[in-house]
């Protein structure tokens, strides 16, 4: 049988491909230079900044020198031991619910799934707020309840062991999602092939299933140490107590110093972001060169593994995650909404229905900052997961489509942000747009929206190659084919039948927009100051009830659009 | 428009060029919501001059000028919630409502700069308790003169007037020492600075950095100074509580997570009045107690309503005004200080002042020493 090809055909209409080829290139030229503007520069501008003085502009190398000092010193090492303790607690977590979900008997599946993944849209900023109330030894409710009960032990979240358990917390689900994708689409052969061997279940399961998601995990584990290691709310609210100072801590302090030194905050950044390329590289080196290929043309579903009268202790650690991670902290926020005045004698004062009000919510009505940040956080959801949108298929589909010179460049430069810390990834952007004062975004919300498209750029993108990955080519070439440009062609025919991954993609750049809070901290303004900014500006101000309030408000925003997030990713499914 | 969708919807199903022409609106309706300044929402006379209990704060041209811009910006290191009821009896007088940013001085110093400098400064009234920060920015070309007619002579202090009327004293601040009355074991044994760093309290001692602001100067001046240089020594000893902000000193003494605590005077009033048990001491040695500044930005986004912003508050019924949210006044015809809920506001307490100007030369080596022998840095 002859083939023809889509592109044999294009060879015997020349005229008509040269205009097009002049669109394409344009088209390739607009995605490279978006990547490079909201990618590449901030980066560079970073780089510029750590080699250069902040009051006379030369080059210079003291910037780094000043990262010999004591603070310095121990900003890294308690970053890198407490987010390092905090990363395995996460794989153990995050993998162990993907386990129970993928890979066992364990009762109630659905929930187990459900518990590995909610708090993730809950916020660590609000999270962070929640286990202050609920977990500070002296105030904390729970060391309430501990006291009312006799129970001679204390709480106390404002200690490193706090700062690793809220940081696990709150970053599990990412490892869940990524080791459970992961198990979900390794075929079972090996482990069946175990079990037949005589193998116990607990050896294959140490021996087969987890060493065969191992780069998931690693990869995971990177993720979750970038994240985490540029959290500020968790190390900055919780932190004080435990006379420790991060790297996040570090710079903002570095920043907002007199005399201002942002060239020492960019040098912090530049070396953990040295780091962090550092163990992406001896990922790539070390872990991904072994061969991991379990799917094949024979693929075997895996048999579970039986966990008998364990499967009820495996339902009790989601069902105890969960509580940690959502209904607790949801629980104190509500009572701390509800209740008037900061101070309580004992759990009876606290649980007094007499100071029960709703003044909180009735001052956060009336409080112009909350409007203003909702507002603002909701305009920038849009615009965020709109542009993001739009960028990360023109990304992925030049990438994919693999036409033009030079795509193999997009999928590194579209993934490099998973890289970048989201405090450096703010002053980076301060960095560049600064210099840039012919287009003067910085004090505008367009600063803010480049950003997190910018930080935000690898979950599109991803989302969005692995929807194209999918897709034919055939129905969009019959369409040039036929006469149509090929601008034509993607709008008429492949934007329909990709509709529900774009809303899919959409919503998942909205809710991660919607919950951030370090990329906006060196960007907002006045105007442009997002919810989550708000509510730690209270914070620090001491109004718990309001804080409480908002706090309310802000997750019950993010449980609506993740529900529809949810719906709308079963229909693209 | 709306013959274009209904027929683009007749089949019922929606497309990409649907989806986009909706986003579209929905980016257009919101990003021009955003950041949109608010309306005049009434308040203060209708027209002529603005007079309030017989004192002329401002003519007829400047408060229509004002509405017309119709808001403020105020970057402040007020606590937000005392500027935001401040700014709301601003805008029930005039009109104009006002735009808080609240942050420590130094926070709020840098982003005075980068905005600057990046030729877009959001801010139109600047307040800090660092007046080294005000004569830079004076320096800066970042600062209009405003006249305030009679306020050298009503101020306590005139000498802290500059000569060119680019800032003018706002507030005396005041920090004192506090403890719990709940958590520690024995509260009439506390009376003195001394008292609330005894070894029994090591690691419940909640203060804020010599670094943040010129407040953060102030008190490291007054605990080298006054105190000496062994009660810093022994404040070192127990191992403070640093926060950033003295609201955060204030809400974990408050909630019992420190037992004694350096704390802002206004905040405690606050937390005193939602019924905790923080009791204020004003030991005869004295209290730290020092200016804040307020300028009006050379290039605001309002300048009338600056203007108008920095005639009022520095009028005496904006003085009143704020001595009526707990807060110190730098007039001398202003009225009683007060904080509604609070009893017994010691109005006259010995106070140490803390004259910055004159310590523009030390206050590095202030705070270098402090960080040294405190935070061991």
């Amino acid at each position: 049988m002859t083939t023809i090809r889509t592109s044999d055909v294009v060879g015997l209409r020349p005229a008509v491909w040269r205009g097009a080829g002049l669109r394409k290139s344009m088209f390739t030229g607009v995605v490279f230079a978006l990547l490079g503007i909201l990618i590449l520069a901030p980066i560079i501008a970073l780089l510029w900044s750590a080699l250069h003085a902040d009051d006379t502009g030369a080059w210079t190398l003291d910037n780094f020198k000043e990262l010999a000092s004591a603070s310095a010193r121990e900003a890294l090492w308690n970053s890198l031991w407490v987010t390092g303790l905090a990363t395995i607690g996460t794989i153990i977590v995050g993998g162990g619910l993907a386990w129970l979900v993928e890979r066992t008997d364990v009762p109630l599946k659905g929930f187990v799934r459900v518990a590995g993944v909610v708090p993730m849209f809950l916020s660590a900023l609000v999270g962070t707020l929640a286990w202050s109330l609920l977990g500070a030894p002296n105030s904390g409710y729970l060391n309430a309840v501990l006291k009312a009960l006799h129970i001679p032990f204390t709480i106390n979240v404002h200690s490193w062991y706090g700062i690793v358990g809220v940081l696990v917390l709150y970053y599990s689900p990412f490892a869940f999602l990524i080791i459970q994708a992961a198990f979900a689409v390794s075929g079972g052969d090996m482990e069946n092939a175990a079990r037949i061997s005589g193998a116990s279940s607990f050896q294959t399961t140490m021996k087969i299933s987890f060493p065969l998601v191992a780069p998931s995990m690693v990869g995971a584990a990177i993720l979750g140490f970038v994240i985490m290691s540029s959290n500020f709310p968790v190390t900055s609210i919780l932190g004080a107590f435990a006379h420790m100072e991060f790297v996040p801590n570090f710079m903002f302090v570095a920043l907002n110093k007199t005399p201002s030194q942002p060239g020492v905050a960019a040098a912090i950044g530049v070396v953990v972001l040295s780091l962090t390329w550092l163990a992406i590289w001896a990922e790539n080196r070390y872990v991904l060169r072994k061969s991991y290929v379990t799917v094949s043309g024979k693929g075997a579903r895996p048999s579970l593994v039986r966990l008998g009268p364990w499967k009820w202790v495996g339902l009790g650690f989601a069902i105890m995650y969960i509580c940690a991670a959502a209904v607790l902290p949801v629980l104190a926020l509500t009572i701390a909404a509800f209740r008037r005045g900061l101070y309580y004698a004992d759990l009876g004062d606290l649980l007094d229905p007499a100071k029960f009000t709703t003044d909180g919510f009735a001052r956060m009505w009336a409080y112009d900052q909350f409007h203003l940040g909702l507002r603002n956080t909701v305009v920038l959801a849009i615009l965020t997961a709109t542009i993001g949108t739009i960028v990360t298929f023109a990304a992925a589909y030049v990438a994919h489509r693999r036409r033009v010179r030079g795509h193999q460049l997009i999928p590194y430069l579209a993934l490099a942000p998973v890289a970048v810390p989201g405090l450096i990834l703010g002053l980076a952007f301060l960095s560049f747009w600064l210099r840039v004062p012919v287009i003067a975004i910085y004090g505008t919300i367009w600063i803010l929206v480049f950003a997190y498209v910018c930080q935000l750029f690898p979950f599109g993108y991803e989302s969005m190659s692995g929807t194209l990955v999918k897709l034919d080519n055939e129905l969009e070439d019959g369409a040039v084919l036929s006469g149509a440009s090929r601008l034509r062609a993607i709008w008429s025919i492949t934007l329909p039948v990709i509709k529900a991954a774009l809303g899919a993609a959409f919503l998942l750049l909205f809710v991660l927009t919607f919950r951030e809070f370090t990329v906006a901290l060196f960007l907002y303004n006045p105007q442009t100051k997002p919810l989550s900014i708000v509510i730690y500006g209270q914070w620090i101000g001491g109004s718990i009830s309001l804080v409480a309030a908002m706090s309310l408000v802000f997750t019950a925003v993010l449980v609506v659009v993740t529900i529809i997030n949810r719906v709308v990713v079963r229909n693209k499914d | 428009m709306r013959l274009a969708l209904r027929r683009s919807t007749r089949d019922g199903r929606l497309r990409p060029g649907h989806w986009f022409v909706a986003t579209a609106a929905a980016i257009a309706l919101t990003a021009t919501g955003c950041g949109s300044e608010g309306q005049p929402s009434g308040g203060g006379p209708e027209s002529g001059p603005l007079v309030i209990d017989g004192e002329t704060i401002a003519d007829e041209e400047l408060l229509a000028a004002a509405r017309a811009e119709g808001v403020i910006a105020l970057y402040t290191v007020m606590p937000e919630q005392q500027a935001i009821t401040i700014g709301k009896q601003f805008t029930a007088d005039t009109g104009v409502e006002v735009q808080v940013t609240s942050a420590p001085g130094t926070e709020l110093a840098t982003r005075i700069k980068t905005e600057a400098d990046a030729g877009n400064l959001a801010g139109d009234v600047f307040l800090t308790s660092a007046p080294r920060d005000m004569v830079g920015w004076k320096d800066a070309g970042y600062l209009a003169p405003v006249e305030v007619p009679g306020f050298a002579e009503a101020a306590l202090n005139p000498d802290a007037v500059d000569p060119e009327f680019h800032y003018y004293p706002y507030n005396i601040y005041v920090y004192l020492p506090a403890f719990n009355a709940a958590v520690v074991p024995d509260p009439d044994a506390i009376k003195d600075w001394d008292d609330i760093i005894d070894p029994q309290f090591t690691g419940k001692v909640g203060i804020t950095p010599a670094g943040v602001g010129g407040s953060g100067i102030a008190q490291a001046a007054f605990q080298t100074e006054v105190l000496g240089e062994a009660w810093l020594q022994k404040l070192a000893a127990v191992k403070p509580v640093i926060f950033n902000a003295s609201s955060e000193v204030a809400q974990n003494l408050a909630q019992g997570n420190v037992s004694t605590a350096i704390i802002f005077e206004p905040t405690a009033f606050q937390f005193i009045a939602d019924g905790a048990p923080i009791v204020l001491l004003y030991p005869e040695v004295g209290v730290l107690a020092g200016d804040t500044y307020q300028a009006v930005a050379a290039n605001a986004p309002h300048p009338n309503a600056a203007r108008l912003w920095q005639l009022w508050s520095l009028s005496k019924h904006g003085q009143s005004v704020l001595t009526g949210t707990g807060t110190r006044s730098v007039r001398k015809d202003a009225g009683p200080l007060q904080f509604p809920g609070v009893d017994d506001i010691e109005t006259n307490p010995v106070i140490w002042p803390a004259n910055l100007t004159a310590r523009f030369d030390t206050q590095a080596e202030l705070v270098a020493h402090w960080n040294e022998v405190v935070l061991g840095q």
